[in-house]
């Protein structure tokens, strides 16, 4: 019996590891606005916050994940990174075609915190284990499809001038927590987080170097 | 005991075929489709597609085969174009809706046949009628095919700087336009046409600044009275341009809205008395993640019946 009880106690003390946020694109954008002033990001949690937060994910079960969303389905404007930026350093003009097209990573992104993890990578990316359905089940994302038609955009650069695109858009973000129990005992937690993109504005921009 | 043992297999095996030949589905009779009508205002070179839209009940059918196709046409009420369909691209996206399931599939239209420099085609309500090699056909709607033939040159007096658009409630009211004066001289900006009838850029109400580096979030910021339904065409005129300018170009729908989210720009002007065009190819101002489900364009749905 003490040897069962020594098993499981390393079993929780090895799952109880902290990790460090997983870094996404969304969280490099250059200004994430949100239309509520209230509403944060995931990785602009406080340890106050979590605290707080945990609170709502206190009650034990048998087994599973128990969800709290903080923020749901919350409208913002975003100012991405540069998305393209040709340079024409030659003598002569140049004539580029630039073939613009929003991949899924884009439009779908999460991040997580602490024991919960993120599993995948591209469009296939996941939070690893049961608590992806159980944050599937927590929050409605708005249904997003992939426009894949073909873009191309003829531009003439001249010498010494660069061409940049850099996209704007609105999208929603949820986050929250979730804890893990198995038999009524917490054996991890975490902050968890999806962003997802439904509109893409692009900026063109031609300069002298 | 043998003989036992065969006839219970042999009683299985009928019992097994009549519940297959009485329980399993009839195979598909119909194929359901769907086509979206959005409106199309490109600038293509000789070797630029169109890709159509299109999502269809059945993930394989000869619908979606182009070596099936014998013809293929856009037709309006006046005008009539033939086009070779290059290829069906089969995108991984499936949409329920009303209780079934579509395939998106995208329809590269090929204008190469009849590439025309210079040649503008306009086609108000258009459909895509595609012929198969068993004569049946399906003739999709598309929405406005507005298409100029025409590979883009170096510009020489005009160049773009900075652009981007202006939206309001999902609705494009604005164009935010650098323009690069490379003469050094007085240019005068007769009008500014996005190849569509209903979306017109408005220069009679262009309205200049002189240094603006932010984002101009909505045409209500500029423009206190803006509306964006107009009931005449009256957004040509005279814009002078004497050196590099930024320009808020309101954007005026004639009669109703339209949702066109990509488009060129033809810029009309005059440089020492002499009538030029600039031409900035379509561009994508903004992308809706979806447009099923935006409710932004209407769709048509078509119900094949085979014989």
């Amino acid at each position: 019996m003490k040897k069962f009880i020594l098993c499981i106690l390393c079993l929780m003390v090895s799952v109880l590891h902290i990790t460090s946020i997983h870094a996404e694109d969304y969280t490099n954008y250059q200004e994430i606005i949100f239309e509520d002033e209230d509403v944060i990001l995931l990785k602009s949690f406080s340890a106050e916050d979590f605290k707080g937060y945990y609170k709502h994910v206190k009650k034990r079960k048998m087994f599973g994940w128990r969800i709290y969303v903080a923020h749901k389905n919350e409208p913002l404007d975003f100012i991405a990174e540069t998305r393209l930026k040709i340079y024409n350093g030659g003598m002569t003009p140049i004539s580029y075609n630039i073939n613009l097209k929003s991949e899924e990573e884009i439009r779908h992104q999460i991040t997580a915190t602490g024991e919960i993890k993120i599993k995948g990578s591209g469009s296939n990316k996941k939070f690893k284990g049961s608590v992806d359905a159980s944050i599937k089940a927590s929050i409605t994302t708005t249904e997003s499809k992939t426009n894949e038609e073909s873009y191309e955009f003829k531009i003439e650069v001249d010498p010494l001038t660069y061409v940049s695109i850099i996209t704007r858009g609105t999208g929603e973000i949820n986050n929250g927590v979730g804890a893990y129990y198995f038999f009524w005992i917490r054996t991890k937690k975490g902050g968890w987080e999806t962003f997802t993109v439904l509109t893409q504005y692009y900026e063109i921009v031609k300069a002298r170097f | 005991m043998k003989k036992f043992i065969m006839i219970t297999l042999i009683g299985y095996g009928i019992v097994c075929l009549l519940a297959y030949l009485i329980f399993a589905e009839e195979p598909g009779q119909t194929i359901d489709m769907i086509s979206i009508k959005k409106d199309y205002a490109r600038v293509l070179t000789e070797t630029e597609t169109i890709d159509i839209p299109f999502y269809i009940t059945s993930s394989k059918s000869f619908m979606t085969d182009t070596d099936n196709v014998i013809d293929a046409r856009i037709l309006s009420e006046h005008n009539e174009v033939s086009v070779s369909i290059q290829a069906f691209k089969h995108h991984d996206t499936q949409t329920l809706y009303e209780g079934k399931t579509y395939h998106l599939y995208y329809i590269s239209l090929d204008f190469s046949s009849i590439y025309t420099k210079h040649l503008q085609l306009d086609f108000p309500s258009a459909s895509l009628v595609i012929t198969y090699q068993n004569d049946d056909s399906i003739e999709l709607d598309l929405g406005h095919m507005n298409i100029l033939f025409h590979d883009l040159d170096q510009a020489n007096h005009l160049d773009l700087k900075r652009m981007y658009s202006i939206q309001d409630n999902d609705l494009m009211t604005g164009l935010y336009l650098e323009l690069d004066n490379q003469t050094g001289q007085t240019i005068i900006i007769h009008s500014i046409k996005t190849l569509n009838q209903h979306m017109l850029v408005n220069i009679n109400h262009a309205r200049e600044i002189y240094f603006y580096e932010g984002y101009i979030d909505s045409i209500f910021d500029v423009y206190t009275d803006y509306e964006p339904i107009i009931q005449s065409d009256n957004t040509t005129g005279a814009l002078v341009i004497h050196q590099d300018t930024n320009l808020i170009l309101p954007i005026n729908y004639l009669l109703k809205e339209s949702y066109l989210n990509r488009f060129p720009l033809v810029i009309e002007y005059t440089y020492q008395e002499k009538h030029y065009t600039y031409i900035i190819d379509d561009y994508l101002f903004y992308e809706h993640i979806s447009d099923f489900y935006e409710d932004l364009h209407d769709i048509e749905t078509y119900q094949y019946h085979y014989q």
